[in-house]
């Protein structure tokens, strides 16, 4: 039995109304690559960022008992003096500084007052040997793939003298090809090194390629610990660990909904990344959905449903969109999100502090901002009609707030996306895709607001509704896609679906994906 | 949450609190001198332009903090233009078209850069800055140019005559006044203008007498003081006598304010009893009842004052129309509204449909044509455009919007705010000059009034949060307590 270099016991985070975390315990031996797995919003993150002292000792309960003593970490540095580092999902690397700088950034090389430049450059170029980047370390970071800048992150916290690493979602933004690469580095820094690692990840072939132990997550806790080390673990196996759990009726019923006619159709849709042209983030899709009727998006992070959706709504994500939009049967373009939500669109966002409300302006104000027309003559705003307008919206959803004149940064998140929706409604569209509509808010405001979708397929309209929560997904539509890596990759009845073969589907793709067209990949690479 | 209360309050109303206290304390080191009707005119008129370039400049930092530095060089700009050509005897209207024509243009210019080739504007506006500035020196040739139009000076607000005239009345509040004078000097209380001239011309004698006079030096050193500190006490009681007593109001200008303090009063009660039977929230009723009798007073007193010099300067009735008209389109209109969205978040305000690009466009171009106006204002003022005219114009315009609330980063700010900024600012400024503060000291007071107003609005902030973490934390534990307490269970 080698030695337990990582002892976390029974650590308890908790966020306004959620527990995030509830009594977990991880052990990590020395020398192990540990995989942490489960669903979106499971605890994984939160519990490497307790780790890490991004949460504070003090914020949590329980201890971490690493190296065989008690830590509290109180801040990274705490955390990485002690050999911790972590390695999260966006990079944080300054694009227009060199590999090296950003290699030695707060950990300068050289005196007090004066960089040594030549000391920092060799020191990196050794760290960058080790991960087998033949770049040079005074090579600008922008001008270097994501795949390298995922090699540099690696010998940068490798500089830090790190003991145990940190990998959150290492490969999400990475084609087959690196990710296949990464996958070994880490093999090869296990075998040579002698480094300890936690990965967590989404793609379960991943993990059993690379872990010796896999800990699933699920719902704040710990779940199990498998050891794959010396036995085969299959997906199907980690599959029922991370989403074994019942539905009970948290989902209000539909009566007496007919479902109409095809209100929008989407076909062959394809979307490529605005930033790095050649990546397709929607590939080839074709959906539709009928008035009255629910439809779900199931997939994981980064699968591309958010982008399909912005895509959809008037382009505002991605380039290079190709495809046929038809909405009651007859083919439009939308150019902008103004033309598409006088098509009769609207687009609830997943962000709704970043992209959805304006949180300095007043419940009334972000009501009728999508559609201010509705309230004014010519320029000038009605605001006794507009006033009216809120009172109703705010009465109609039951958001809880002294008054419409009360800032939305002011609410809490709940009452935030009643506000959103207040806002899309009012737009009175045909179709609203929500996007992660109960992202973030707690059980009772989830029941409300499944009840307004409930009333929207009510009053005829079409509700398109992604989501990465399963249970969600499952009780509220009539019809589920389920999504992976920019494509569609299965339909079915909501009737007919269960957790369990809806993620047989992802991992039926991806498994066959990832590795079988590598080759492909990598001449394709190669031609660039 | 009586605390809170007083916290929301102070947030609310503390630059019109440091406004007053402002004007208290100026008014007591220059011995009421910065209230002289004189200086409450000559107040309006100086800074006339803050108050013109500051609310284009809120327009601009509306959309998200952005700026435009060119200001004072557009005012220049225009400023100069307009001086050549009325020197060339075309007619003023024609003048103050091309003007705002300038400005207007100089507006889509940088609207054109900053809304739809995505220059960041502090770029776009430097280089305007620069360039108007040098197109400026390049038309006037470097040489400077006077303007004797009366008509144009009257209507913008320059020369001697740019009030709107009326009929005088004596003032009886300053005969009150000379009154109390008088009663301080002889012990003896009354109104009889006869009595009160009898001082006047005592204190005439003494001043005549001059310092060698025995009198004057035996009452001097009674009083313990010099004979020429005692000559400059009396003198000084005869001229504040002499002014109060030859006190004349404009009769127009006290119509005018009454009306408007009258208009104000009936608009506030109708427009509640309007709100209140909809069934909207009005405020309470003895907040709103204070607040009516404050601004009453205000508008009351101001007129009074105005018609104690000359009248209502025709600058005020610019200012007035320019800050009316904004603040109504930046509360009532959908341009205004987007404004605040855009500062606020503008992602969120795109993909609600609006046209983002289109609103940068609108406060540049705006803003510009402010500038042009505040071009004319300014040549009217001077009677007379040079090549340096408007440097620093953009600082006080700025400056106005931050004293007045306006957020850095945008989405926050109103008209209101820019008037109180530009009002302190200007309050600042002249209770400096009247109490002979040197021009460098002046420029580090006005420094420092800048940050304690930001400053102030940064605690408040943090307050604000620290508030609400505490309130967090504090839900947190009963989350978490009560969750124990069901496992138990």
């Amino acid at each position: 039995m080698a030695k337990v270099l990582l002892e976390m016991k029974s650590i308890t985070k908790t966020f306004p109304g959620v527990k995030a975390l509830d009594n977990v315990n991880l052990q990590v031996e020395e020398g192990e690559i540990h995989a942490l797995v489960g669903e979106n919003g499971a605890g994984k993150s939160t519990l490497m960022n307790v780790l890490s002292g991004i949460y504070p000792f003090g914020t949590y309960e329980g201890d971490i008992v690493y190296d065989g003593e008690v830590c509290e970490f109180h801040n990274i540095k705490d955390s990485e003096r002690k050999g911790i580092v972590i390695i999260h999902q966006e990079l944080a690397l300054v694009p227009y500084l060199t590999i090296g700088e950003n290699m030695f950034l707060g950990n300068e090389q050289g005196s007090k007052w004066c960089i040594d430049w030549n000391k920092t450059y060799a020191e990196a170029d050794k760290y960058l040997a080790m991960v087998g980047l033949t770049d040079s370390s005074k090579t600008l970071i922008k001008d270097i793939g994501t795949g390298k800048q995922q090699l540099v992150e690696i010998a940068k916290a490798l500089a830090k003298h790190a003991k145990l690493l940190i990998l959150d979602e290492p490969t999400s933004s990475l084609n087959e090809t690196d990710s296949r690469a990464l996958l070994d580095l880490m093999k090869k820094l296990q075998r040579e090194e002698g480094l300890t690692m936690i990965i967590i990840s989404h793609k379960l072939n991943e993990v059993s390629y690379v872990a010796d132990k896999i800990t699933v997550v699920r719902d704040g806790s710990t779940i199990e610990t498998m050891d794959s080390k010396n036995q085969e673990i299959s997906e199907a196996r980690i599959i029922k660990g991370m989403v074994g759990r019942e539905i009970t009726d948290r989902f209000p019923k539909r009566h007496d909904v007919e479902i109409g006619d095809v209100m929008m159709e989407v076909d062959n849709w394809t979307v490529y990344h605005p930033e790095f042209s050649e990546r397709k983030v929607v590939d080839d899709v074709s959906i539709n959905v009928r008035s009255g009727e629910v439809v779900g998006i199931y997939g994981l992070m980064g699968a591309g449903r958010t982008e399909l959706a912005m895509s959809i709504f008037g382009r505002s994500y991605g380039i290079g969109i190709s495809g046929d939009l038809k909405l009651k049967g007859k083919k439009v373009t939308l150019k902008s999100p103004k033309k598409a939500i006088e098509a009769g669109l609207a687009y609830v966002t997943e962000d709704r502090k970043g992209n959805g409300l304006v949180l300095s302006n007043s419940i009334l104000r972000n009501t009728t901002l999508a559609n201010l027309a509705g309230v004014s003559r010519a320029t000038f705003i009605d605001k006794d009609k507009e006033y009216e307008v809120a009172q109703e919206y705010v009465e109609k959803l039951r958001t809880k707030t002294p008054s419409v004149d009360q800032l939305v940064g002011n609410l809490s998140g709940g009452n935030q996306q009643k506000v959103l929706l207040a806002k899309w409604m009012f737009a009175d569209p045909d179709v609203l895709i929500l996007d992660e509509p109960t992202r973030g808010i707690d059980v009772g405001a989830k029941y409300e607001i499944y009840c307004i979708i409930n009333d929207l397929a009510k009053a005829g309209k079409s509700v398109v509704m992604i989501s990465s929560e399963l249970p969600e997904v499952i009780g509220m539509s009539d019809r589920i896609y389920i999504m992976n890596q920019a494509k569609i990759v299965g339909e079915m009845k909501a009737s007919e679906a269960t957790q369990e073969n809806i993620m047989a589907c992802i991992v039926g793709v991806s498994a066959e994906k990832n590795y079988a067209d590598g080759e492909g990949r990598e001449a394709n690479n190669g031609r660039k | 949450m009586g605390a809170n209360k007083i916290t929301n309050f102070l947030r609310k109303y503390m630059m019109l609190i440091a406004m007053v206290i402002v004007i208290i304390v100026f008014a007591v080191i220059t011995d009421g001198k910065t209230l002289y009707p004189i200086n409450i005119t000559s107040l309006i008129s100086q800074n006339a332009y803050v108050f013109v370039l500051g609310t284009g400049m809120l327009l601009c930092i509306l959309t998200g903090g952005n700026i435009d530095l060119s200001v004072g060089s557009v005012v220049c700009l225009a400023g100069g233009v307009g001086a050549i050509m009325m020197t060339k005897n075309i007619p003023w209207p024609v003048a103050v078209i091309v003007m705002l024509i300038m400005g207007l243009l100089v507006g889509l210019w940088h609207g054109f850069w900053i809304a739809y080739v995505k220059v960041p504007p502090f770029i776009a506006t430097l280089v305007g800055m620069l360039a108007f500035r040098g197109l400026a020196n390049i038309i006037m040739g470097g040489y400077a140019y006077d303007i004797s139009d009366k008509g144009f000076l009257n209507v913008f607000g320059g020369g001697n005559s740019c009030y709107i005239p009326g009929s005088y009345i004596p003032d009886k509040l300053g005969v009150v006044k000379a009154a109390l004078t008088n009663y301080r000097i002889t012990g003896e209380f009354t109104l009889d203008a006869g009595k009160l001239q009898g001082t006047v011309d005592a204190l005439q004698k003494t001043v005549d007498a001059g310092k060698d006079d025995v009198v004057n030096k035996i009452a001097a050193s009674i009083d313990g003081i010099t004979v020429e500190q005692y000559l400059a006490n009396v003198d000084k009681q005869l001229s504040t006598l002499k002014m109060n007593l030859t006190a004349q109001l404009n009769v127009t200008c006290l119509i005018v304010g009454l009306l408007i303090a009258v208009g104000f009063v009936v608009f506030t009660v109708v427009n509640r009893k309007r709100l209140i039977k909809k069934g909207y929230k009005v405020a309470p009723l003895g907040s709103v009842i204070i607040k009516t009798v404050i601004i009453f007073a205000v508008i009351l007193w101001t007129a009074y004052k105005l018609a104690g010099y000359k009248g209502i300067p025709t600058a005020l009735i610019w200012i007035a129309l320019i800050l009316g008209l904004f603040a109504y389109i930046t509360t009532k209109t959908t341009l205004g509204r987007n404004l605040y969205a855009v500062g606020g978040n503008e992602k969120a305000t795109r993909l609600s449909g609006i046209d983002t690009r289109k609103v940068m466009f609108s406060a540049y171009t705006l803003m510009g044509v402010l500038s042009g106006f505040a071009g004319v204002l300014n040549i009217a003022r001077l009677s007379g455009s040079t090549p340096t005219y408007g440097v620093g114009f953009e600082m006080d315009a700025i400056a106005a919007c931050f004293i007045g609330g306006a957020s850095a980063y945008g989405g926050t700010g109103s008209i209101g705010g820019v008037i109180i900024g530009a009002a302190l600012m200007g309050i600042i400024n002249q209770g400096m000059s009247i109490a002979d503060t040197p021009v460098n000291y002046q420029k580090v007071v006005k420094g420092i009034v800048l940050i304690v107003a930001v400053l102030f609005d940064v605690i408040m902030q943090m307050r604000r949060k620290g508030a609400k973490k505490k309130k967090l934390k504090k839900k947190l534990k009963n989350v978490v307590s009560t969750e124990k307490g069901g496992a138990n269970v």
